[in-house]
């Protein structure tokens, strides 16, 4: 679990993170973290209204919401 | 329990349970091993698949409100000017105390309110991902009391995930300041690869409190955490005792407020320190389902706006009595 491996770039770092003193590299990456910007906001409205509904259904049927059937879950 | 709090009741929940949140955070375990995160972290580059309770991530980010969800949303954009360029050759520095106020004063102009200095630790990560920086500036950033006494419902969870952006857009300008004079530096926020908590200790700006967080002598639990690596040379702040560990061995506030009951009122045994934890399994459910809960903060006496000084000077005044009492005795 806790061997010290070779040093990888974390999703926060290949996403947001640029060094390089360049207008165009920057903005292009503007340009991708608004697309994956864009793409949570679609999951709020899409997946998550279904997650929410489901779950205010139960709340109110007295049952129990799997969030399992949604998301997938568990170990993996 | 807190008045206005729903009871620990659910509608949700797994088919498929993961793996104890407290065998992964290794209660009980007298071994030192680096943490591993649970629950919130934006994932290595493999990705959330690797967080073993994400379902349930997905289902608490997911089911809040949009004004909560914006907030997130806002935080992330944020995250653009979290690294940038160094745009000159690094000024030599001499004095790394100076070098220490300047920055700090430098943050005070930003706003910040909280700050301390301490070393980047290796143990403050996650498994592999290992930082190359020297120097950790950790930073405070205070939320409004008056959405915090709502917690656990919308305006508190709200004013948190303002605090995280808040907190990002601080830790952002100062990391820039310092690219200015020629050091590299990244701000980090919410969610990210790295262990705050520990070098917060050691930083100063916090002691950590029976609920799992940090509090701060002045503004108690009452704030949120980002911080600043960089290679700058600066002397290190240390870790500051003001009484607040005495005052949680004999307060139990947050542990009859908590819903769930997750709180221990006694030290545990993690990853081979003893020291105060809450329980992951327990905690989680109505963390994810009621936006992040925050009652354990809130509730927290030291949190109260002008409480924390004078119940350090009380605390630090009862340890001197006791310890000359003890002197007398013997």
């Amino acid at each position: 679990m806790n061997e010290q491996a070779e040093r990888v770039a974390t999703t926060s770092e290949q996403q947001f993170r640029i060094k390089v003193d360049s207008f165009w590299v920057r903005r292009l990456r503007d340009w991708f973290v608004f697309r994956y910007l864009v793409r949570i906001i679609w999951m709020w409205m899409t997946v998550g209204r279904r997650i929410r509904n489901a779950h205010q259904e139960a709340k109110r049927s007295g049952t129990i919401f799997y969030i399992d059937d949604l998301m997938g879950g568990g170990d993996v | 329990m807190k008045p206005n709090a729903p009871p620990a009741e659910y509608a949700f929940a797994y088919k498929n349970k993961p793996t104890s949140g407290n065998e992964i955070n290794g209660l009980g375990v007298a071994e030192k091993f680096r943490p591993v995160p649970p629950f919130h972290n934006s994932g290595r580059g493999a990705g959330r698949e690797e967080i073993p309770w994400a379902a349930l991530d997905t289902f608490f980010i997911m089911s809040g409100p949009w004004t909560v969800f914006w907030e997130n949303v806002r935080g992330l954009w944020e995250r653009r000017n979290a690294a940038g360029p160094v745009t000159r050759d690094p000024i030599e520095i001499t004095d790394p105390q100076a070098m220490a106020d300047q920055v700090k004063a430098k943050a005070r102009e930003i706003g910040i309110q909280i700050i301390g200095i301490t070393l980047y630790d290796d143990d403050s990560q996650y498994r592999e991902n290992a930082f190359p920086y020297k120097y950790a500036i950790m930073v405070g950033t205070v939320m409004r009391r008056d959405a915090m006494v709502t917690a656990p419902h919308t305006p508190a969870a709200k004013e948190v995930m303002r605090g995280y952006r808040v907190g990002s857009e601080h830790a952002n300008q100062l990391a820039a300041y310092i690219r200015t004079l020629g050091w590299q530096a990244e701000g980090y926020g919410i969610g990210e690869d790295l262990v705050q908590h520990p070098m917060a200790i050691q930083s100063g700006i916090g002691t950590l409190g029976k609920h799992g967080s940090l509090i701060n002598r002045e503004h108690g639990s009452n704030f949120r955490i980002s911080s600043v690596l960089t290679d700058l040379p600066l002397m290190l702040d240390q870790p500051l005792d003001f009484g607040a560990e005495d005052f949680c061995v004999s307060c139990k506030k947050c542990v009859t407020e908590c819903p769930p009951g997750a709180i221990f009122d006694t030290k545990q045994m993690v990853r081979g320190d003893k020291k105060w934890y809450v329980d992951f399994d327990k905690c989680i459910y109505y963390f994810s389902d009621h936006m992040g809960c925050s009652i354990c903060i809130e509730v927290c006496p030291w949190s109260e706006p002008g409480h924390g000084p004078r119940l350090s000077e009380k605390m630090l005044k009862r340890r001197a009595a006791n310890a000359s009492a003890g002197a007398a005795m013997r």
